[in-house]
Formats: C-alpha cells, sequence, structure tokens
C-alpha cells in the first residue's frame, strides 16, 4: 500500500470520526424529549435513537451528501490536506461546543471547515456561492420552519385534547413519542450522515479512487450510518439537558410535536438536498411548543446563548480549519 | 376496553391530525423554494415573526 493512499484510509478514518462526533453530539436532539418527559431511560433511547440513525441508510438517497460532495467548495482545489483540515476545523468546535453544553450544528461546522480549508487552499474563488446562500438561507429558514410547524401542531393538539383526562392524554403521547422520536432519528440519520458521506466520496473522487463519475459508494454509505449510529449510543448528556429541560418544560405531547415537526422539516430538506442543521430545527420546534401555552415559558436567554453560538459556527470552524491548513502547509515544506 | 378503544381512537385522530397539519406546511414551503431562496426566506421570517407575535399576545398572563 502506498504512502498517498494510506493517508486516504487514514483521512477516511477521521470522517468517520467527525461522524461519530456527530452522533455523539446530536444524540441529545434525537432523544431530548423523549428523556425528559420520561418516557424512555437515557439507555434505551439512546439505541432507540441508534437504531433509525443506521435505517436511514436505506431507501432515503444521498442528496445532501451530493449537495456537500460538489456544492460547496470547487472539488477542483479538494485534496488530503484540504479535507483534513475541514474535518479537524468541524470537530474541535464540536468538541468545544459540547464541553459547553451548546446544541451547535456539526453540519455547519462541517460546511465551515470546508470553506475556511477552501480559502486557504486556493482563495474566496475556490467557494461556491450560490451553494453557501443556500446553506446560509437555511440557518435561519430550518428553526423558523420547525418553530412555525411545532406551534400550529401544538395548537391543534392543545384543541384535540381539552375534553381528555390528563393521564390518558399522557399515555397516549408516551406512545407516539416513540414514533416522533423514530422519525427524527431516521431525518437526522439521512440528513447528518450524509454530510460525511459527501466528505469522503469528494476525497475518493478527486484522489482518483471512485472513477470517473462522482457517485456515493455503498460502503461509504453504510460506514457513515454505522459511525453515527455509534456515536449516538454514546452519546453526551450536558446537550440532553439544554434541550431537554433548560429551554422550556417538555411535556410528552410537547416532545410530540416538537419531534414530528422536526422530523418532518428534515426529511424534507433531505428530499431536496439542503444539508440543513438537525439541531437547529428541533430547537426551533422546541421553542415553538413552549410559545403555544405561554410565550414567556421559553427562556429566552438560554435560546439567545443557543442562537449566538449557531451565528459562530461556521466563522470560528472555518477559522480553526484555515489555521490547520496552513500549519499543514507548513509542514510539508 | 372503552378505555383502551378511545386510546387507538385518539392516537389514530392525532396521527391524522399531524398529516393534516405538516403535509400542507411542507407543500407550501416547496412551493415558495420554487419561487425562488429569497421568497422562501422572508415569507418564512415574515411568518415565523408574525406567529411569535400572536402567541405572545394570546397567552400574556396564561
Amino acid at each position: 500500500m502506498d504512502a498517498e493512499l494510506i493517508f486516504v484510509v487514514f483521512i477516511v478514518a477521521v470522517a468517520l470520526l467527525f461522524d461519530f462526533v456527530n452522533g455523539f453530539h446530536d444524540a441529545a436532539n434525537s432523544v431530548a424529549t423523549i428523556v425528559s418527559t420520561r418516557v424512555l431511560s437515557p439507555g434505551v433511547a439512546v439505541l432507540w435513537a441508534a437504531f433509525f440513525n443506521f435505517v436511514a441508510a436505506f431507501g432515503l438517497g444521498v442528496h445532501v451528501a451530493n449537495t456537500i460532495g460538489n456544492g460547496i467548495i470547487d472539488t477542483g482545489v479538494v485534496d488530503e490536506k484540504l479535507i483534513l483540515s475541514a474535518l479537524i476545523g468541524a470537530i474541535v468546535w464540536d468538541i468545544i461546543t459540547w464541553r459547553y453544553g451548546l446544541p451547535t450544528s456539526s453540519s455547519h461546522a462541517l460546511i465551515g471547515g470546508l470553506i475556511g480549508a477552501a480559502i486557504a487552499s486556493a482563495g474566496a474563488d475556490a467557494v461556491i456561492r450560490s451553494g453557501v446562500q443556500k446553506v446560509g438561507a437555511f440557518i435561519v429558514i430550518s428553526p423558523m420552519i420547525g418553530f412555525i410547524a411545532a406551534s400550529f401542531l401544538g395548537l391543534a393538539i392543545l384543541n384535540l385534547y381539552q375534553r381528555v383526562a390528563p393521564s390518558t392524554a399522557q399515555g397516549i403521547f408516551r406512545r407516539l413519542q416513540l414514533v416522533s422520536a423514530a422519525a427524527y432519528s431516521l431525518g437526522h440519520g439521512t440528513n447528518d450522515a450524509q454530510k460525511t458521506m459527501g466528505v469522503i466520496a469528494v476525497l475518493l473522487f478527486t484522489t482518483g479512487h471512485l472513477g470517473g463519475e462522482f457517485h456515493v459508494p455503498l460502503w461509504v454509505i453504510l460506514s457513515a450510518h454505522a459511525a453515527i449510529a455509534l456515536g449516538t449510543v454514546f452519546g453526551g448528556w450536558r446537550i440532553v439537558r439544554t434541550m431537554g429541560m433548560r429551554i422550556t418544560k417538555l411535556e410528552p405531547q410537547d416532545g410530540f410535536a416538537a419531534e414530528a415537526a422536526s422530523a418532518a422539516a428534515i426529511l424534507f430538506a433531505s428530499q431536496v438536498g439542503i444539508p440543513v442543521s438537525t439541531t437547529h430545527t428541533i430547537a426551533g420546534g422546541i421553542v415553538g411548543v413552549g410559545s403555544t401555552k405561554r410565550f414567556s415559558a421559553v427562556r429566552w436567554g438560554v435560546a439567545y446563548n443557543i442562537v449566538l453560538a449557531w451565528i459562530l459556527t461556521i466563522p470560528v470552524s472555518g477559522v480553526i480549519a484555515w489555521v490547520t491548513f496552513q500549519v499543514a502547509e507548513a509542514l510539508q515544506q | 376496553m372503552r378505555e383502551i378503544l378511545q386510546g387507538i381512537g385518539l392516537s389514530v385522530l392525532t396521527a391524522a391530525l399531524a398529516a393534516a397539519i405538516l403535509v400542507p406546511t411542507f407543500v407550501v414551503v416547496k412551493v415558495l423554494m420554487d419561487l425562488g431562496l429569497e421568497v422562501l426566506l422572508s415569507a418564512v421570517v415574515a411568518f415565523g415573526l408574525l406567529l411569535a407575535y400572536l402567541l405572545r399576545r394570546e397567552t400574556v398572563g396564561s
């Protein structure tokens, strides 16, 4: 095995490590509402989410992987160093925000890393502006859609269950939340695992290991889903606390409305090939259901800190990737 | 028995309600997206802010 191939294999391993960290970091989103409403114990909840993360590998397409692979930066400038720098930028930002319990987007960290490393490698022209604009617009659109859809659903449920005994309603929503959490994990698996697939596929394509046409091989699809599912199993509990308890107090019907609305938003985005943040979408959904009960029930200070971290994600991971690329260049010379 | 049937009936009704709300919502999102990213962004932000304002007004004191 030559040195170049060993380096490619090493970067694929780092990409799968990013996917693992993504599952670890975002496990909270999938299970926060079912854990905080005590529908499932934390251990069973993460296994439930991990199972559906993996199941998402089958039959939901690779539109997002294609967008990440050739819609954010010019594939002509991609090399092993660039991908490695992008992944390090994303992983470092994910670990920092995990440490502080902030539910930021692993997807945007990866996109920021790709942009920072591409600028370091070939200047701003290497960035595909239309692709970045679409991702940028969806930083606002996806939580807003989560907020709107979850508010509508929350209000409809409030009206439907007005005359139903609270204990009966709780029993029903505890079961329904299993379905909504599964749907959310399916969405999370398909949208987030595809980002790693896109990075691995573009690496293989630009290093000549993928043949003449850009595509995502089956082994890449399966390994990306396995890595995110494993990460979910080892998920981080700091963010569960923020998502499930600190933004607003959740009842099972709130958890159902937030998850069902977010799952629909993420699955929709996956089908149209847009790499949205599953974190942003569920946070919007949680704020939406909280607002339908009492606007002041939402802890806007916590929400403000989360939004601030969202705004910082792309620039900071971009800067880390940029610095990493420069260091790699210096070491190589 | 009556409680079990009520539970099943309400679960089915809730799932149908969720579909009746979410499917049209995303049909509208797709139509707006086809009209352009700027259209979708401005429509979603404007509607989201309006909804937030209405929720704030309606839930004061509750």
